[in-house]
Formats: structure tokens, sequence, C-alpha cells
């Protein structure tokens, strides 16, 4: 187990560097310095530009540029944020705790949701109530996270006045409860978007691992349908399920910055776009760096968790 | 004797085996006829603005869903935003369905290759879709070009994967090794034998992936990027009315029913296109 881990982590180098590499292309396509922006206000002398771009690592060639990019990279500095001067991971990890709620929580919302429709789909095949669930989940998956976002905002915020209108109400300063009630909104926007394809691939395995021969054996044995269902058939569907959380968890990821910007949740995915607009470019790739990082350390973690659950499964 | 069938009886048939095929087409048919016959149903520009008849409501001025906050007439925006948003998903499937094969068939064919794309393709899906395509909208520049090209790099992988795992499955099926035995060369193979293989996934890809084009076009125009101001786009429509979305929720519920019913009508179309061609998948 412990070599496998390692040898997960190992092959992950490669996807990381790639995707280093891609975010350094996609940083240096971008037209212009960003060292031009920073002229424009402050009226630097040739000397101070030739600081700054020493100090960002943007002179001589796009090759010496990526080679001290990734030294500088290996040495643990990811750079500063043009716009506030500090590093750069240290701001995301500063706004980090919201865009982690919304994720986590909107992926909850869709498995808890997702899977029991779909067994109840598979178990109860063709009756009323399937069609009625996958209509209903179908139309969700037909609005975008950010219009079902201002639908809940403009029914339960503003109508019910259930929850805070807008912003977030952050960890540190309300403890946890109230930064989960404040992200709720959104959660719920992006978790139900994701729900309809949950349910549906749920449905369609569960209804594959029923008709197999070892169910058959269990009814005949005379067990209940409950211990079938539950015991029999769903413990072996949720293995294969757990391949598709990580898919999920990257759209939802994706979401929130969308409904970051909605709901005006001071996340990273608010960050994302504001660097963009600010021409904060080691910001944005910080951003990009971590995003993607994340999603690449889930990965590792699901394939272990897989692991654990199925031992007939060999990862090479 | 052979009975004749009827046209219409023929059409009948297949409406009851294949409904959803009917219902999907029958709602995209009427988004289609709706943009392109935009001017004759409306007589108001969806760009020139008009500060005296800002906000009104439906019905007032002769404007049948009232004027958003510039005093442009929202029915008109929705017509005009229906071009866009079809003539964009359109372009962006078909490229992305004609560049994810090219590159899976590449991959598939060139192990050397492969081992590079694979790895950009990786990190590509690694990030979120709609930030990567945001980040890549902002680098390009607001437009027609950029924002189709984003688009396509955003949603090309999963076509070139598929491509890429059917090339090399079916490099293995004996018709494949006759084909390369007779001297056949690679370009032939590949279009010939092994393209013809993918293109029930690939037809049934470009319908469901149609109404995930409307619904990337949409969050993209509502969070500002890709065409320039004052396109009519039905996400740029809804990020103009939500910033009064309290007093009048109207002007953001009328956009959302024509991505709705657009998506709708394609992922319905995509399903019973899948349920038709590769009964196998369902």
């Amino acid at each position: 187990m412990g070599k496998f881990i390692l040898k997960r982590f190992l092959l992950a180098i490669p996807v990381l560097f790639a995707i280093l590499t891609l975010v350094f292309i996609l940083m240096r396509i971008v037209p212009g310095n960003p060292i031009y922006s920073l002229q424009e206000d402050a009226n630097l002398t040739p000397e101070q530009m030739e600081f700054f771009n020493e100090k960002y690592g943007l002179n001589g060639t796009v090759f010496e540029q990526y080679g001290k990019y990734l030294r500088n990279i290996v040495k643990g500095d990811f750079g500063d944020s043009l716009f506030n001067g500090k590093p750069v991971f240290g701001n995301i990890f500063d706004r980090m705790d919201a865009t982690l709620i919304i994720t986590f929580y909107s992926t909850l919302i869709t498995l808890l949701l997702g899977i029991p429709i779909g067994v109840y789909a598979a178990t109860h095949r063709n009756s009323f109530l399937d069609y009625f669930l996958s209509s209903c989940s179908m139309l969700v998956t037909c609005i975008p996270s950010f219009c079902l976002g201002l639908g809940v905002l403009y029914v339960f915020a503003y109508k019910l006045q259930l929850f805070p209108i807008i912003g977030y109400e952050s960890v540190a300063k309300y403890g946890l409860w109230r930064a989960i009630k404040s992200l709720t909104l959104p959660s719920v926007a992006i978790g139900l978007s994701g729900t309809a394809s949950f349910a549906r691939h749920t449905r369609s395995q569960m209804l594959d691992v029923l008709g197999q021969d070892y169910i058959r054996t269990a009814r005949s044995k005379g067990m209940s349908e409950g211990v079938i269902n539950y015991r029999h058939a769903l413990k072996n569907v949720l293995s294969v399920l757990i391949t598709l959380v990580s898919g999920t968890v990257l759209s939802h990821l994706g979401g929130s910055t969308v409904l970051e910007k909605v709901f005006s949740v001071q996340g990273v995915g608010l960050l994302a776009y504001d660097s963009l607009t600010n021409f904060d470019y080691p910001q944005e790739q910080a951003i990009l760096l971590f995003f993607a990082a994340l999603f690449v350390f889930m990965n590792i973690m699901l394939d272990i968790v897989y692991k654990l659950l199925d031992p007939r499964i060999k990862l090479d | 004797m052979k009975q004749k069938i009827s046209f219409g009886r023929k059409l009948l048939v297949f409406s009851k085996h294949h409904g959803r095929i009917m219902i999907g087409g029958f709602l995209i048919l009427v988004i289609v006829l709706l943009g392109v016959f935009a001017p004759l149903l409306t007589d108001f520009d969806p760009i020139a603005t008009n500060g005296y008849q800002v906000n009104l409501r439906s019905g007032q001025e002769g404007h049948l869903l009232g004027t958003d906050a510039q005093g442009r007439d929202v029915w008109s925006r929705i017509l005009y935003g229906a071009r866009t948003s079809l003539l964009i998903a359109v372009t962006v499937q078909l490229i992305t369905i004609a560049v994810g094969s090219l590159i899976g068939l590449v991959c598939g064919y060139f192990p050397k290759a492969d081992l590079i794309i694979m790895r950009i393709l990786e990190a590509i899906s690694s990030l979120p879709t709609i930030l990567l395509v945001y980040v890549l909208v902002m680098i390009m520049g607001s437009g027609y070009v950029s924002l189709i090209s984003a688009m396509v790099i955003g949603s090309m992988s999963g076509v070139a994967r598929y491509v890429r795992a059917q090339v090399m499955s079916l490099r293995q099926k004996e018709f494949v090794e006759r084909e390369i035995a007779i001297g056949a060369g690679t370009f032939r193979t590949m279009v010939l034998h092994v393209l013809p293989h993918c293109s029930s996934y690939l037809l049934v890809r470009f319908g469901s992936g149609l109404g995930g084009s409307i619904i990337s076009l949409a969050t993209l125009s509502f969070l500002g990027v890709g065409l320039p101001g004052g396109t009519p786009t039905w996400g740029a429509d809804i990020a103009n009315a939500a910033g009064k979305m309290m007093v009048y929720p109207e002007k953001v519920f009328f956009p959302m029913i024509a991505i709705a019913v657009s998506v709708y009508g394609f992922s319905m179309l995509g399903d019973g296109l899948r349920d038709w061609l590769s009964p196998e998948t369902r």
C-alpha cells in the first residue's frame, strides 16, 4: 500500500510539471508586460523598471525566465502579487476557506441527493416517481448554475429572508457555523446542478449490478430487498461512483468561481477574476496552479479510497 | 403486393419510438426560427439604447417584454441573443469534434506525440473548465474568434480521449490489421476505417455538447467576457438585469427561460440520438 501511494505521488510529478509549464506559457502569451500597467500609475524611471523586471523575473529571454521561474518554485517562492505586494500563496490561503467550503458543501449536496435518487430510480424502475425524479433533475441540469444561484437568492434570501442576501461571513470572524450558513445558497445552486448527472450514473450502475447473478442468488436465498439493495448492490456501486467524484469536485470548483461572483463571496475564484482584470499575473499563475494541484492531490486520495474499498482493484 | 408506406406514417412511427428526438428537435426548431426571423418578429433594435424608455414593464409602449436598464427591448434582445448563442454553440461544437478527433487520431497512431499531447490534455483538464476558458479569453482579447477558440480548447479533451481510446482498441482488430497488411497508408486507415467507428459517438457528443456550449457561453457573457459589450447574449442580459432583480425579477427570468429551453432541447436531442444510434451506452 505504501509503495502504491508513493508511486501515485511520483506519477503526479509530470502532470504537475506540465501544468506549471502550461500556466507559464499562458501567462507569457498575454500581450504586454505587467510592469507597464504599474508604470502608468507610478511613472517609473528606467532604473525602477529594471528593478521591477528583475524582481518579478521578467528580464532575459523566455527560456531564461522559465528557468528562473522553475528555480524559484523549487525554492518555494511563487512570487509576490503585483496588486498588493504580498506573497501570492499567502493571498490564496487568506481566501481559500470560502472556496473550499462551497466546493465540499456542494459536492456533499450532490452526493446526498444524487445517490438516493439514483438508487430509488433503479429499484423502482419505470415507476411514476422514477420518471418524475429524472425529469426534474433533467430540468435542473438545463439551467446554468449562476441562474439557479440568482433564483435561490431571490426566493430564499429576498422573499423568505432565510439567508443573508450577499457576502460571506468568514470562518475567522463569525465561526464555522455562520460561515457555512452564509454559503448555503451558492452551495445549493452548484450542488443541484450536478445532482442530475450523478443520479443518472448511479441509476445505470445500480441497474447493471442488480442484473448480476449474485443478486439473484441473494434473492433466492430469501434475503430482504433492503439487504440486497443496500448491502449487496449499493456497496459495489459506491466503489464505481468514487471515480466520478473527482470530476464532480472539479466542476463544482469551477461553479464556485462563478457563484462567488454572483454572491460577492471573497473567495479564490473571485480573486482569479480580479487578478486578471488587474493584470496581476503572478497571482493568476498561482491560483491556476493551486486549483490544478488540488485536483491532482484529490485524485490521489480518491484512488487510495477506491483501492481500500475494493481490494480487487489493481491500480498501476 | 408491397404496401407503400407514406412519409407521414414513417414519421409517426419514428416519433413514437424516438419521442425525445421529436421534442428536442421541435424546441430547437422554434429557437432557430426565432433567431432567423428575428427582424420580422420585432421592430426594435437590440443594441441601440434609449434613455427615455428604461425599465418599462411588459406591454408598455409596445415592448412585449418591457425594456432593460438601458432602454433596450428585452424581447428583441432575446431573439437576437438566440442568433448569437446558436451560431457560437454550433461553431464551437463543429470545431471541437474536428480538432478533438484529429488530436485523438494523432495520439492513437503516434506514440511519441501521444506522450506530449496527453500530458497537455491532462494539464488542461485538471483546471476548472470555466476558469480556463475565462483566462484564455482574457488573454486573447474579446471577439468571436478568441471566444470560439477558447471554448474549443476547454471542451475538446473529452473527444480527443475517446477517439484515442477507439484508435488504440481498433488497431488490434483484424480488419485494421488486414488494411495495414495490404499496404494502406496510415492516413487512409485512420480516415476510412477508424473514424467511421467513432461517428455515432461523435454525432451524439455533438448534440449533447451544444447544450453545454450554450451554458458556458451564457456563463462567460454573464461574467462579462467574450463578446464586445452590447452584443445581445442571454448571459449578458441576465448580468445586466441582476442588479435590479429585486424590483424587476422578470427581466432576469426571461433570458433564463431562453437558456433553459434551448439547453433542454439540445439535451433531449442528444439523449434521443444516443438511444437511437448507440443503444449499448444507455
